[in-house]
C-alpha cells in the first residue's frame, strides 16, 4: 500500500516537473513574441502589421495610459516624436525597462523621454528596419526581434538585414496612376525635363510646391496637374531653401502638409516670391469618426498642424486627409475625394487672383451694421471712411468701382438707405425697405439651385427644420427673398445678416449650434453664385461668420463656415488688439488677416481735474516726510484728503467710504488715494477711431509713441537702477514717487529720441542708461546666452522631414540617431550660465536697449501702417503673401507693428510660458493679499475666473498659471519649455491651504487651447487628492460640497460624484457668447437680476474639462461648483478696452459675479488681473478700475473733445460704453453708483463742459444719442437710478425731441422696450406722448411678440429641477419617537400582563 | 408625506427584529447576514438613484397604490403568522399543513425590509458627499448587521414572553397596515402640507395617544389576545 502511494506521488511530481519543463522550454523557445508599439502613427501600424506573416509574433498599440502594462511584453518600441507622457507614465516605463524590457525609443524630440534599453549592437539594425520601412523590412524587423531579441528558435526564421531605400528629395508619384514605383531626381531640371517627357509639362502654368509629411499627395498633385498646374513634390524644402534650388522653381504657391513650422528661411522665400503657402490639414483620424467629432482637433495635433504653421503665414487649415478603413481593418491615409476636388479648387482661384485683371475682379466685401439708422462698426475702427478708403485705393488700382460716390458721407447716406439690417422688431422699417431699398431678390430656384451646389442635404435640412420653408419669415415677400447689397462696379458691398434667426435675437452675434436663417446663408451664397465674386473680404473686427456652427476647427462639409466660404478666397481686416477673435476667423472662416491699427493712444490729461486733491496730497507727503515733519498737520490734511474724495466719489470707488468722517485716512489709506489719482492722470486713453488708410495725426502719433515707450524706458531705468544694487525698494508701490524719479526723465528722453528723427546709437543708450560701453557688450552677451534654442520644435520636425529621404546618405541614416542626440546635448551640454546678477543687469539693459531704439522705429511703423495696410490687401487679392504677425495693442505688444499683417496665436501647448508662470504667481499672490486686506486676514476658499483668448495669447497663459497656483500645483516643463504635466507644490512650501477655483472659458480660448482645459481639469483633481497635514484643503472640501448640492438637486450620486470635479465651463452647444447681453438690454423682459442668474449658469453648463465629457451639459454641475465662491477674477490685458468700454466684461465677469451671488448668496469680491503693464502686472478691484475707466473716458473732457472730433463710431463708442455702465448695474450694483448716471446726465444731457455734445451727436449719429438717452430712462425704470423728476424730464424731453427730429433710430432700447416706452410717454404731456408712440409704431408696424423664453439656450435640462421643503421635525426625531413609542407601549404591555398573572 | 413613510420605514424594521425574536441564534445570524450583504451590495444601484427621482416616486399616485399592495400582502402574512402562533399555543394536536403553514410564516422574514435598506443606503450616501461608496455601503451593512442580531436580542431581553412580542407584532403589523393605506392614498388628497410644525397640536395629539394608552391599558377587554390566552391559560388550568 505504502508502496502504491508513494509510485502515486513519485508519478505526480514527476508529471509536474514534465509539465513545468515543457512550460518552461515553451516560454523560452517558442512562446509568441510580444511586441508593442507606444505613439506610433496608425499608418505605421497598419503597414507594420499587414507586414506581419508570423503567427508567433504578435503586435500591440500600448497608449500612454497604459503605461504601467509595459512590462507585460517582450520589447517596447517608442515613437518620441511629439510624445506626450506625463511624469508618471514615463516612470512606469523606465521601471518596466530597468527591469528588463528591451525599449527602443526613436524619433525622440524630448531628452526626457529618450528610453533605450536594447543592446546596443541590435539597436542600430533594428533602427534600420524601422527607418527604412517598407513591407519586406518590416517582416525581417518582426523577424529580427523575434530571433535576436526575444531569442526564440522555434517559428524564428533568419532575418534579412535591413534593405535601404534611396529616397530622392524632389519626387513624383507614378503618372500612370497605377500605384508603381514613384520617381526620384536629384535636380530641379532633371525633374523638369521628366515632367517634359511625361507630358506633364506646361509652359506659362502655374508652378506649385507640394511639401510636408502629414499626408499623401499622391491624389492632390494629380488634381493639381490635372487642372493645369505643374507641381513640384519635395519631401523637405529645407536643404533645398539652403542651397538655393528651391529659387529655380519661381512657384506661384506653395502647399504644406504640415507638422511644425517651415521656418523663418520659408517666410523670407515666400516673402520675396510673394506667394501665399496653404496648408491643408490631415485629421489623423477616420474620416467618419473627424465628421462626428465635436471638437475637430485639439492638443498637439492642433499645434503642430494649425498653430506653429499660422507662425509661417500659411492659410487655409482646410481638412483635405484622413482616414479610411480596409476590409482587413486596417487604416489607409488618403485624400477625402469631395474635399480634393474642393481644395483643388480653392487653390486655383487663389493663384487665379494672380492671373485675372484687377478690371475684371469681383470683390464681395462684407461689413457690420447696427440695426436701423445705427452705424457700421468695427472694433476701434471708423467704418465708413476706412471702406471709403479702401474702395478709393481699389479703384486706384484698376478694380472696376463704378458708381463709388464722391464722399465718406455719401457712402454713408448709400448704405443707410440701401445696405441697412434690421432688427426682427422693426417689421415696418424693413418693409419700407423691401419697397424702396432697390434689394436683390433672390427666389426659391434659384436658392434652391445655389443650395445644392454648396450645402449638403444634412444642412438644407437642418435649416428648413428650423426656418420652415424658403424664404422663411424674416426679409421676405411673395416667396422671395430681399437681400441688402450694394453693387459698385465689380464691388459688391453687404451688411452681415444677423446669425440668429427670426425671433430669437438674443444668440444672433456669437452663435449657436442651430443653423443660421435663409437671408444669412443667401448673403454669402449671393456672393458666391449671384454675384460671381473672386474673393470676399469681411471688413472689419467682427462679425459672425467665423461663430457659426460647429466644429472649433478642422471643419467638415457639415460645418457652416466651411460651407458658406466655400472655394472663394477670403480676407478679413482684423484689429490686431484682437489676436483671440481672429484666430477664430483664421481656422473657422479660413481668413488671411489683415491686421489694422488700433485708435490713437493719448494721455487722459485729467491732472488738472483733480488738481485739489493732488495739492493736498503733495502737502501730505510733505507733512510727514518733509523737511520738518508734523504728524497733528498730517493728520489735519488726511482729513481734508478724506473730505475730498468722499465729494469727488473716489472714496466710493476704493471702498474707502466710512460713515465716520471725522477719523481721518490712514498713510496706507492716503497711499492707495494717490496711487489712483497718479492712475488717473497717467491712464492711456485711445482717442478718435483710426480710419483706415490715413495715418495718425502728427500729435497722435507723439503721444502713441509716448503710450509705447515711456514706460518700458522707466521701467529700464529702475531695472538698471535696481540692478546697480540702488535702493529702490518701494518706489514702484507709491505711483508719485515712480513717477517722478522715473517716468519724467523717461519721457525727456522719449521726446529728445523724438526730436532727432534718427534711431538712437550706443553712444545714446549708454548716456542714457549710465552704462560704460563695456557693460553694454557683456550685457548683450548674456542676453543672446538667454535667448531661448531657435525654434527647435521646427528644427526637428524638418529633421523629421529629412529622415525620409536620401536614406543612402550620412544625413539620412544618421537622422533618428541624430534628434536624439540633439536632444540629449539639449539636457546636457550648455554653456556655464552666467549669475544671477548679471542675467538681471542684461534684461535690464536690454529692456532699455530696446525702448530706446524703438522710439524711432514705432513712429516710423506708425505713419507707415495705414499705407501697409492698404498695400497688403491689394497685394493679397493680387494672390500675394500676407505676413506673419504676432497680435496684441501696440502698448501692450509693439511688436504688432507694422500693421497689414497676418495674426498668428501662441502655441497652447507651451502655456503658461516660464515668464507666465512668473506673474501667475505674482497675480495669485496679490489677489490673497487683496482679499486678505477686505476680509480680517481670511483666504478665499473659492475664486473663479475667466478664461478669453486674446488675453491666453498675449500673456502666454497667465491667468492659467494664476490658477494653477491657486490650486498649489506647478507646470513641468519639458526640455522645449512645453508644459505637458503638472505637479503638486508641497504644503510646506505653499505655505497657504490650496484653493478651489471655477473656470469659465469663453468659446474662443476653447477652441485654441482645450488642451490647457484639460490640464486645469487635472489640477484640480490633483489637488483635491493632496495630503496637507497642516491646512484645510480647499479643493477637496469644495469637491465634498459640490457632491452634496448636487445630490440635493435631484443628481444621483454616482453623477454627482463624477462631476462634483468639475471645474471647467463654457457656452453650451458650442457657443461663443453667454447669450447674456441681449437679455440684460432686452430689460422690459425680466424683473429679477435672478432671472439673469439662471440664464447665465444655464447658457455656460457645458463642461469642457476632458475629451470625453466634453461639451456635456450640467447645469446643476456650474451652479453647483460656484458654491463657496469668495472672489472672481477677469483678465484684462488691452489698453484698448475697459470694464465699461467693452460689453463682453459685464457679460462675462458681471455674469459670473451674479450667478455667484445667487447660489451664494453674497456678492463676491471682483478683481481684474491687469496684465496691460508688463512690467507692472497686478490685481485691480472692479470697482476701482470702473472708477478709472469712467473718469479718463467719458466724464473727460479731454477725451470727450477728442471723441468729437471724430465720426459715427466714436459717438456709437459713447453710447456703448453707456450701455454697458447699464449692464453693469444691473450685474453688481455695488459697482456703479447714482453718482455715475448723475455725472452721465450732466456731461450728456446738460453738457456741463460746453463741448457741443449734442449737435455733434445729431450731425454725426443721432441714433447714439436716443440709446444714451434712452438707456438712462431704462436705469430710472428699472430702479437702478434714483433720478430726480427734473432729470427724468429732461432726458424724456431730449429722447423724444431726437425721435422727433430724426425718426427712431431703431435699436433694441429705442424700439423694443414697451415698458420702457410707456414710462417715456408718461412722462410726457399727451399731445407729445401720443406723437412718440406713433414715429415708434410706424418703425414696428406690427407689434412684438415677446420671447423671453428664448433667452435660454436650447437644451435638455439633465434632471428636472426639484422642488423641496424643510420640515421642521427631522425624519430621524420621527423614527426616534416612533421606536420609544413602541419600546414603551410594549414595556407598558409587559408591566400588565405581569401584573395580570399571563 | 415622507414622515409617513418614515414611520411606515421604522414598522417594518421593527417587525423586522421582533420577528427575529423568534428564530434561533444562528436563524437570526442568517437573516442579519443577508440582509448585510444586500446591504453591501446595493451601493452600484443605490449610487442611480436621485432625491428627484425618489420625490417622483412618492408622488407617484399608481406606484404607491402598488406599493400598498405589497405592504397589505406582507401584513397579511404577519398578521397570519400572528393567528397561527395563537393556533399553535392554544390548540392541541394541528394538521401538519397548518404546522408547516406555521413553520414558512414564522420563517418568512418580510420583502419590505429590502426596501428600507435600500432607502436606508440611499439616505447614508446622500448624507456623506465625498465618502467611498462602498465604504460607506459596508459601513452600513456592518451596522445593519449588528442592529439585527442585537435588536432581536434586545427584543427577547426586554419582552422575554412570546406572547407581549406576539401582540405586539400583531399591533404593529396591523399599524403598518393603516399608515400604509393613508401614505398611498397620499396625492389624491387635497389638502396642502405644513411646513412648520403645530407644537400645540402635536402635543394635543400626544396627550391624545397617552390616555388612550393609559386607557387601554386599564381596560382589559379592549385586548383580544390577552383576553383568548387567559381563558386558554384557564382552560389548560
Amino acid at each position: 500500500m505504502i508502496q502504491k502511494t508513494a509510485k502515486l506521488i513519485t508519478f505526480i511530481v514527476v508529471s509536474i516537473l514534465a509539465v513545468l519543463i515543457l512550460w518552461g522550454l515553451w516560454a523560452f523557445m517558442a512562446a509568441p513574441t510580444r511586441v508593442a508599439f507606444l505613439n506610433y502613427q496608425v499608418i505605421t501600424l497598419g503597414q507594420i502589421s499587414k507586414a506581419n506573416d508570423s503567427r508567433m509574433v504578435r503586435l500591440y498599440e500600448l497608449t500612454p495610459e497604459e503605461a504601467s502594462k509595459a512590462g507585460h511584453y517582450d520589447i517596447l518600441l517608442i515613437n518620441g516624436m511629439g510624445l506626450r507622457i506625463t511624469e508618471e507614465q514615463r516612470a512606469q516605463i523606465q521601471k518596466a525597462a530597468d527591469r528588463g524590457l528591451p525599449v527602443l525609443s526613436t524619433m525622440v524630440t524630448n531628452p526626457a523621454n529618450d528610453i533605450n534599453t536594447v543592446d546596443s549592437t541590435l539597436a542600430p539594425e533594428l533602427q534600420a528596419y524601422l527607418s527604412n520601412g517598407g513591407p519586406a523590412n518590416y517582416r525581417n524587423m518582426l523577424a529580427f526581434i523575434r530571433r535576436r531579441i526575444d531569442r526564440k528558435v522555434i517559428a524564428a526564421p533568419q532575418p534579412v538585414p535591413a534593405e535601404e531605400y534611396t529616397v530622392e528629395n524632389i519626387y513624383h508619384p507614378s503618372p500612370d496612376g497605377s500605384g508603381g514605383e514613384e520617381e526620384g531626381f536629384r535636380s530641379i531640371a532633371a525633374y523638369n525635363q521628366w515632367l517634359r517627357d511625361n507630358g506633364l509639362w506646361k509652359e506659362d502654368a502655374p508652378r506649385i510646391i507640394v511639401t510636408g509629411q502629414m499626408g499623401d499627395p499622391t491624389d492632390l498633385i494629380a488634381s493639381l496637374e490635372a487642372t493645369g498646374n505643374v507641381v513640384y513634390p519635395i519631401r523637405s524644402t529645407m536643404p533645398m531653401l539652403r542651397t538655393g534650388q528651391l529659387d529655380s522653381i519661381a512657384p506661384s504657391a506653395v502647399i504644406n502638409m504640415a507638422h511644425g513650422r517651415l521656418g523663418d528661411g520659408m517666410v523670407r522665400f515666400l516673402e520675396k516670391y510673394n506667394i501665399p503657402l496653404i496648408s491643408p490639414l490631415n485629421v489623423n483620424s477616420l474620416v467618419s469618426d473627424w465628421e462626428a467629432d465635436e471638437m475637430g482637433m485639439a492638443g498637439g495635433f492642433l499645434s503642430q498642424s494649425v498653430v506653429t504653421p499660422e507662425i509661417d503665414g500659411a492659410i487655409r487649415p482646410y481638412v483635405l486627409f484622413g482616414h479610411y478603413e480596409d476590409e482587413d481593418g486596417l487604416q489607409r491615409l488618403e485624400a477625402i475625394p469631395e474635399r480634393l476636388q474642393e481644395f483643388t479648387e480653392t487653390v486655383n482661384r487663389y493663384l487665379e487672383l494672380r492671373r485675372k485683371p484687377e478690371s475684371q475682379k469681383k470683390i464681395a466685401i462684407f461689413y457690420y451694421k447696427g440695426a436701423g439708422q445705427n452705424a457700421l462698426t468695427a472694433a476701434g475702427m471708423e467704418v465708413v471712411p476706412s471702406l471709403y478708403n479702401f474702395l478709393v485705393a481699389l479703384r486706384d488700382a484698376g478694380y472696376n468701382v463704378d458708381g463709388l460716390p464722391s464722399s465718406p458721407e455719401a457712402l454713408a447716406a448709400l448704405i443707410q438707405s440701401r445696405g441697412a439690417v434690421f432688427g426682427s422688431y422693426a417689421e415696418g422699417a424693413a418693409s419700407r425697405f423691401m419697397d424702396g431699398g432697390a434689394p436683390e431678390w433672390v427666389d426659391a430656384p434659384t436658392f434652391a439651385r445655389w443650395a445644392q451646389d454648396a450645402l449638403p442635404q444634412r444642412l438644407r435640412d437642418e435649416v428648413e427644420a428650423l426656418n420652415g420653408e424658403f424664404p422663411g419669415p424674416y426679409m421676405s415677400r411673395d416667396g422671395r427673398l430681399a437681400l441688402a447689397r450694394i453693387e459698385l462696379g465689380n464691388v459688391v458691398l453687404l451688411p452681415q445678416p444677423a446669425a440668429g434667426g427670426g425671433q430669437n435675437d438674443f444668440q444672433m452675434v456669437h452663435g449657436t449650434h442651430a443653423a443660421p436663417p435663409y437671408n444669412y446663408i443667401a448673403a454669402y451664397l449671393y456672393a458666391r453664385y449671384g454675384f460671381g465674386a473672386d474673393a470676399m473680404v469681411h471688413f472689419g473686427t467682427h462679425g459672425s461668420l467665423e461663430f457659426t456652427p460647429k466644429k472649433q476647427v478642422a471643419l467638415s462639409q457639415y460645418d457652416w463656415p466651411d460651407r458658406l466660404v466655400g472655394t472663394v478666397p477670403h480676407f478679413y481686416l482684423y484689429t490686431i488688439s484682437n489676436v483671440g477673435e481672429g484666430v477664430m476667423a483664421k481656422r473657422r472662416a479660413y481668413a488671411t488677416l489683415q491686421s489694422y491699427l488700433t485708435a490713437p493712444f493719448m494721455e487722459s490729461n485729467v491732472r488738472g481735474l483733480y488738481r485739489d486733491l493732488s495739492d493736498e496730497l503733495s502737502h501730505y507727503e510733505d507733512a510727514l516726510y518733509g523737511e520738518s515733519p508734523d504728524a497733528a498737520r498730517a493728520e489735519d490734511i488726511a482729513l481734508r484728503i478724506k473730505e475730498l474724495t468722499i465729494e469727488m466719489g473716489i472714496a466710493s470707488d476704493l471702498g474707502l467710504d466710512t460713515l465716520d468722517k471725522g477719523v481721518p485716512y490712514t498713510e496706507e489709506e492716503v497711499l492707495r488715494i494717490g496711487n489712483f489719482a497718479e492712475e488717473l492722470a497717467s491712464e492711456k486713453v485711445t482717442g478718435r477711431l483710426y480710419v483706415m488708410g490715413e495715418p495718425y495725426l502728427p500729435a497722435q502719433i507723439e503721444s502713441t509713441v509716448y503710450a509705447m515707450s515711456t514706460e518700458p524706458v522707466a521701467y529700464g531705468l529702475l531695472g538698471i537702477d535696481r540692478a546697480k544694487g540702488k535702493d529702490v525698494d518701494g518706489v514702484e508701490k507709491q505711483l508719485s514717487v515712480f513717477n517722478r524719479r522715473y517716468v519724467a526723465p523717461a519721457k525727456q528722453i522719449v521726446a529728445r529720441l523724438l526730436a532727432q528723427g534718427r534711431p538712437a546709437d550706443d553712444r545714446q543708450l549708454c548716456s542714457i542708461a549710465g552704462i560704460t560701453p563695456e557693460e553694454l557688450a557683456r550685457a548683450r552677451e548674456v542676453a543672446a546666452s538667454l535667448q531661448a534654442p531657435p525654434d527647435m520644435m521646427s528644427m526637428m520636425a524638418q529633421m523629421a522631414g529629412m529622415q525620409q529621404l536620401r536614406k543612402d546618405s550620412a544625413a539620412g541614416r544618421g537622422m533618428s540617431e541624430m534628434m536624439s542626440a540633439v536632444g540629449r546635448q539639449m539636457m546636457g551640454g550648455r554653456k556655464a550660465q552666467p549669475t544671477q546678477a548679471e542675467k538681471d543687469f542684461a534684461r535690464a539693459v536690454t529692456e532699455m536697449e530696446q525702448a530706446v531704439l524703438n522710439v524711432y522705429n514705432y513712429r516710423k511703423a506708425l505713419l507707415e501702417s495705414p499705407s501697409a495696410e492698404i498695400g497688403s490687401m491689394l497685394n493679397a487679392l493680387d494672390g500675394g503673401y500676407t505676413s506673419p504677425s504676432p497680435g496684441g495693442d501696440p502698448v501692450a505688444n509693439p511688436n504688432t507693428l507694422p500693421t497689414g499683417r497676418n495674426l498668428f496665436a501662441v502655441n497652447a501647448e507651451a502655456t503658461p510660458t516660464r515668464s507666465a508662470w512668473e506673474k501667475g504667481v505674482a497675480l495669485a499672490e496679490n489677489t490673497l493679499r487683496l482679499y486678505r486686506q477686505r476680509h480680517c486676514d481670511s483666504l478665499p476658499r473659492k475664486v473663479s475666473y475667466t478664461l478669453w483668448s486674446s488675453e491666453f495669447i498675449e500673456t502666454e497663459g497667465a491667468t492659467i498659471a494664476q490658477i494653477f497656483y491657486m490650486l498649489g500645483v506647478e507646470p513641468v516643463y519639458d526640455s522645449f519649455g512645453r508644459v505637458t504635466d503638472i505637479r503638486l507644490i508641497p504644503s510646506e512650501k505653499l505655505g497657504r491651504p490650496r484653493i478651489d477655483v471655477v473656470v469659465q472659458t469663453s468659446g474662443q480660448l476653447r477652441d485654441i487651447a482645450a488642451s490647457r482645459l484639460f490640464l486645469i481639469d487635472r489640477a484640480v483633481r490633483m489637488a483635491a487628492e493632496a495630503q496637507d497635514g497642516e491646512y484645510v484643503n480647499n479643493v477637496a472640501e469644495g469637491i465634498r460640497e459640490t457632491e452634496r448640492i448636487l445630490t440635493e438637486k435631484g443628481v444621483t450620486p454616482a453623477d454627482a460624484r463624477r462631476m462634483s470635479s468639475y471645474r471647467v465651463f463654457g457656452g453650451v452647444n458650442g457657443n461663443y457668447g453667454t447669450g447674456i447681453q441681449g437679455m440684460v438690454t432686452a430689460s422690459d423682459r425680466w424683473t429679477s437680476s435672478s432671472e439673469i442668474a439662471q440664464v447665465y449658469m444655464n447658457n455656460m453648463g457645458a463642461y469642457y474639462g476632458s475629451e470625453e465629457g466634453w461639451e456635456e451639459f450640467s447645469r446643476y454641475a456650474f451652479e453647483a461648483a460656484l458654491s463657496r465662491t469668495d472672489a472672481v477674477v477677469q483678465p484684462r490685458q488691452s489698453n484698448t478696452w475697459g470694464a465699461l468700454s467693452l460689453d463682453h466684461v459685464y457679460e462675462f465677469m458681471g455674469g459670473l459675479n451674479l450667478s455667484v451671488k445667487e447660489v451664494t448668496g453674497k456678492d463676491p469680491d471682483a478683481y481684474l488681473s491687469d496684465y496691460r503693464n508688463r512690467n507692472r502686472v497686478r490685481m485691480q478691484e472692479l470697482k476701482e478700475a470702473i472708477g478709472v475707466e469712467s473718469r479718463t473716458t467719458i466724464f473727460n473732457p479731454s477725451y470727450i473733445a477728442e471723441k468729437l472730433n471724430g465720426g459715427a463710431g466714436d459717438a456709437a463708442a459713447i453710447a456703448e460704453t453707456v450701455t454697458n455702465t447699464f449692464g453693469w448695474n444691473v450685474m453688481k450694483p455695488e459697482a456703479v453708483d447714482d453718482r455715475v448716471w448723475d455725472e452721465i446726465y450732466e456731461v450728456y444731457v446738460q453738457d456741463k463742459f460746453d463741448l457741443g455734445v449734442h449737435e455733434h451727436f445729431k450731425e454725426v449719429n443721432p441714433a447714439a444719442l436716443e440709446e444714451v438717452t434712452a438707456v438712462m430712462l431704462e436705469s430710472v425704470r428699472k430702479g437702478l437710478w434714483d433720478a430726480t423728476p427734473e432729470q427724468v424730464a429732461d432726458i424724456a424731453e431730449m429722447h423724444t425731441g431726437l425721435i422727433e427730429e430724426f425718426a427712431p433710430s431703431c435699436s433694441g432700447f429705442v424700439c423694443d422696450n414697451p415698458a420702457l416706452q410707456d414710462y417715456i410717454a408718461s412722462a410726457l404731456p399727451e399731445a407729445s406722448a401720443s406723437e412718440y408712440r406713433g414715429a415708434i409704431r410706424q418703425i414696428r408696424e406690427a407689434s412684438v411678440s415677446d420671447a423671453s423664453d428664448g433667452m435660454v439656450l436650447r437644451k435638455d435640462r439633465l434632471q428636472s429641477e426639484t422642488e423641496k421643503e424643510t420640515t421642521l421635525v427631522s425624519n430621524i426625531a420621527v423614527a426616534v419617537l416612533i421606536i420609544a413609542l413602541f419600546i414603551g407601549g410594549g414595556l407598558l404591555i409587559r408591566r400588565r400582563r405581569k401584573s395580570s398573572g399571563i | 408625506m415622507y414622515s409617513l413613510v418614515v414611520i411606515l420605514m421604522v414598522l417594518v424594521c421593527f417587525n423586522f427584529v421582533l420577528k427575529q425574536s423568534w428564530h434561533k441564534w444562528w436563524s437570526v445570524l442568517a437573516h442579519a447576514a443577508s440582509a448585510a450583504l444586500f446591504t453591501g451590495l446595493m451601493w452600484p444601484v443605490a449610487v442611480r438613484q436621485s432625491r428627484s427621482q425618489i420625490e417622483a416616486w412618492l408622488a407617484n399616485p399608481d406606484l404607491m397604490l402598488d406599493t400598498s399592495v405589497v405592504i397589505t400582502l406582507e401584513v397579511i402574512l404577519q398578521i397570519s403568522f400572528c393567528l397561527l402562533s395563537v393556533h399553535l399555543l392554544s390548540s392541541g394536536k394541528l394538521k401538519s399543513s397548518t404546522v408547516w403553514g406555521y413553520r414558512i410564516l414564522r420563517w418568512f422574514p418580510g420583502v419590505l425590509i429590502f426596501g428600507v435598506l435600500f432607502s436606508f443606503l440611499v439616505y447614508l450616501i446622500f448624507a456623506f458627499p465625498g465618502v467611498s461608496f462602498p465604504l460607506v455601503a459596508w459601513s452600513a451593512a456592518a451596522v445593519v448587521f449588528v442592529v439585527i442580531a442585537g435588536g432581536a436580542w434586545l427584543m427577547r431581553w426586554i419582552f422575554p414572553d412570546k406572547e407581549s412580542r406576539l401582540e405586539m407584532f400583531f399591533l404593529t403589523n396591523a399599524l403598518t397596515g393603516i399608515v400604509a393605506v393613508i401614505a398611498t392614498v397620499n396625492g389624491q388628497t387635497a389638502v396642502a402640507g405644513v411646513s412648520e410644525v403645530d407644537w400645540r397640536a402635536l402635543a394635543g395629539v400626544l396627550g391624545l395617544i397617552a390616555a388612550g394608552v393609559l386607557a387601554g391599558s386599564f381596560v382589559r377587554t379592549a385586548r383580544p389576545f390577552r383576553r383568548f390566552l387567559k381563558t386558554n391559560n384557564n382552560l389548560k388550568k
